[in-house]
């Protein structure tokens, strides 16, 4: 009932209620899009470009599923979007061939919420997760980050809890793998 | 046996790696993120133009197609200007010209 009311006053306009929104879901939204795209900055305008999302599209939401699932689900796209964005442009033969520095190495993440002492081990990991195709990638972060439950990534990604399943192994599957790959790197470094 | 103490060793970190995300903490966004927001929102939409690399690859055969059809039109005009020059300075150019050189 209170949601109801919440999100008949979102639809109307309302700006406290969206300040309200803003402020409980930014930290979900934010830490999600820092962990997809590992980049404090993009992860920023992709947190504003969510929630401006929201703001115009409120009016759609059809309340099929929570309006928590219906913000990952934005975060997720918006975050895919641009990884796909940026495959797409160290792809591109012309950027290639014109604009070399676009393929360059990609700067070591420190992802903030992680504990100091866990800093270093954790880079191996982002550093990995990189390496997964997207929708691995996606399943992985919202199971081991955000910390979410099989049915509820199910319904973020319309895809079944099988499914979802069999992702979450593969992608554990492949961490290890590259993880071994760069432990044998460490060894000869 | 050093064999598997490698092994044993290489396990060990892999587990430790994939367990560190474990007690993490939420990241916290820059503050002024709503205040960032509502800029956004009073922005008039700006139309996006994409490049697509069909686009950029269609481009460029355009202009290479362009550039052809230029040096093709240039060289028949400058065949043309030759042989005129040539058939108004002698009255037997065009005879040369036509002349065989088969035998040559």
């Amino acid at each position: 009932m209170i949601i109801d009311h919440f999100i008949s006053a979102l639809r109307s306009g309302d700006e406290q209620a969206f300040k309200k929104l803003v402020e409980t879901y930014r930290q979900k939204v934010f830490n999600t899009a820092i962990s997809l795209v590992q980049d404090n900055e993009l992860a920023e305008d992709i947190s504003q470009e969510v929630f401006v999302t929201i703001y115009r599209s409120v009016s759609s939401f059809n309340e099929k599923s929570t309006l928590s699932t219906w913000i990952y689900r934005i975060t997720v796209n918006k975050c895919l979007d641009h990884l796909r964005a940026k495959k797409r442009k160290n792809f591109d033969l012309f950027s290639r061939f014109f604009n070399n520095d676009i393929i360059e190495n990609k700067p070591v993440f420190d992802h903030p919420g992680i504990q100091l002492e866990k800093r270093e081990t954790a880079r191996y990991l982002f550093e990995a997760i990189e390496t997964l195709p997207h929708n691995q990638k996606s399943v992985f972060v919202l199971a081991h980050i955000e910390e979410l439950s099989q049915k509820e990534i199910a319904e973020i990604m319309n895809l079944s809890i099988k499914a979802v399943e069999s992702l979450l192994q593969r992608a554990k599957a492949n961490l290890r793998k590259k993880l071994s790959v760069i432990y044998d790197r460490r060894k000869i470094n | 046996m050093k064999n598997n103490i490698n092994i044993d060793e290489k396990e060990k970190w892999i587990n430790e790696v994939m367990n560190s995300t474990a007690d993490m903490q939420t990241a916290l966004p820059p503050i002024g993120l709503y205040e960032k927001i509502t800029l956004k929102l009073k922005e008039p939409g700006k139309a996006r133009t994409i490049a697509l690399p069909v686009t950029q690859w269609a481009a460029a055969a355009i202009l290479l197609l362009t550039i052809n059809i230029g040096s093709v039109i240039y060289s028949m005009e400058h065949n043309k200007k030759a042989l005129r020059t040539a058939t108004t300075s002698s009255p037997i150019a065009i005879e040369m010209q036509l002349e065989s050189t088969y035998n040559y």
